[in-house]
C-alpha cells in the first residue's frame, strides 16, 4: 500500500492507495506511531484509492483509532468506496469512526472544533 | 509446495498469507469472465480473503507444508466457492458477535461475521483430512 502525506493546518492527511490488510497495515501503524511520537495527533485518512479492505484492515484502523485516542488526538476518514462503506456498516464501525464524504468536509470539521 | 498452483478453476497455495493476492487475482479474474457485477465481485473477494486467512492462520496454523485450495464454479444463478484446508475446522455459530459492546473495539474477530453477512450461504464441513468451507452467492 502506498501512503502519501501532507499537512493541512494542524491536521496530517494520509492518502492511502491499494490494499489495506494485515501486511500493508503494519506500515500504516508505524506511520501513525511516528506521528504520535511527534505529537501530531490530528489525523485524517483519505481512503479514496483503497481498492481492497478486509477484517484485518479494519482491525488495523481500530488499532490506529485507539492509539490516537490514547494520545488525546482525533482520527477522521473520508472518501470510502461504496463497498468499503458497506463493510463499515456491516460491522457497525460506521458508528465508531468519524466518516466524512470528502476530505475537504473532514478538514472543515477540524476548523469548526478549534473555533469552538 | 512453494508456489501457487492453478488447475482450471482451482488454485492451491502454501499456508502463507503472502499468497492472498494470488487468490484475489485468480477469483476476480474468473468472476469477470462470468460477467459478475463489480459490487458482487467485491463481496466475494473479501469473503474468500477472510476464509483463506482463517484457513492459513487457524486451520493450517501457518504450516507451509500444508496447503489451502480454492475452487470456483457457476451453478445456475449462483457462484459457489470451496475453500479447503488441512485443519480441524470451526463452528461459524460459535464465533463471538463482533457487534457486542465488549467486542466492538477489538482489533480482530470480524472475519467470519463479514462472510456470513455478505454471502447467501456458508457451509462448513470437517473431515479427518481437513475442513471444506463452501460459500454461495446469487449473481441475479
Amino acid at each position: 500500500m502506498e501512503i502519501t502525506k501532507k499537512t493541512e493546518n494542524l491536521v496530517t492527511v494520509l492518502c492511502l492507495k491499494g490494499r489495506l490488510d494485515l501486511a500493508s497495515g503494519a506500515g500504516l501503524k508505524d506511520e501513525i506511531k511516528a506521528l504520535m511520537d511527534k505529537e501530531q495527533n490530528l489525523i485524517h485518512l483519505n481512503l479514496a484509492d483503497v481498492d481492497f479492505i478486509n477484517s484485518s484492515g479494519l482491525g488495523v484502523l481500530v488499532s490506529i483509532m485507539k492509539e490516537i485516542r490514547m494520545h488525546k488526538g482525533r482520527l477522521t476518514l473520508s472518501d470510502l468506496a461504496s463497498y468499503v462503506q458497506e463493510i463499515f456498516e456491516i460491522t457497525q464501525l460506521s458508528h465508531i469512526f468519524e466518516i466524512f464524504t470528502s476530505e475537504s468536509e473532514a478538514l472543515t470539521s477540524y476548523q469548526s472544533v478549534s473555533a469552538n | 509446495m512453494h508456489e501457487p498452483i492453478i488447475k482450471g478453476n482451482m488454485i492451491s497455495i502454501p499456508s502463507s498469507l503472502e499468497y492472498l493476492t494470488n487468490i484475489d487475482d485468480f477469483i476476480e479474474g474468473i468472476l469477470r469472465g462470468f460477467e459478475v457485477e463489480e459490487s458482487t465481485i467485491a463481496d466475494i473477494a473479501i469473503s474468500v480473503s477472510e476464509l483463506v486467512n482463517n484457513s492459513v492462520s487457524h486451520g493450517n496454523k501457518s504450516d507451509d507444508g500444508k496447503t489451502v485450495s480454492v475452487s470456483i464454479a457457476k451453478k445456475g444463478n449462483d457462484i459457489e466457492i470451496k475453500i479447503e484446508d488441512q485443519g480441524q475446522g470451526f463452528d461459524p455459530r460459535a464465533i463471538s458477535n463482533p457487534l457486542d459492546e465488549e467486542n466492538l473495539l477489538k482489533d480482530t474477530g470480524r472475519g467470519i461475521f463479514i462472510v456470513n453477512a455478505l454471502m447467501d450461504k456458508v457451509d462448513v464441513q470437517t473431515t479427518k483430512d481437513g475442513t471444506i468451507t463452501t460459500i454461495t452467492k446469487s449473481i441475479v
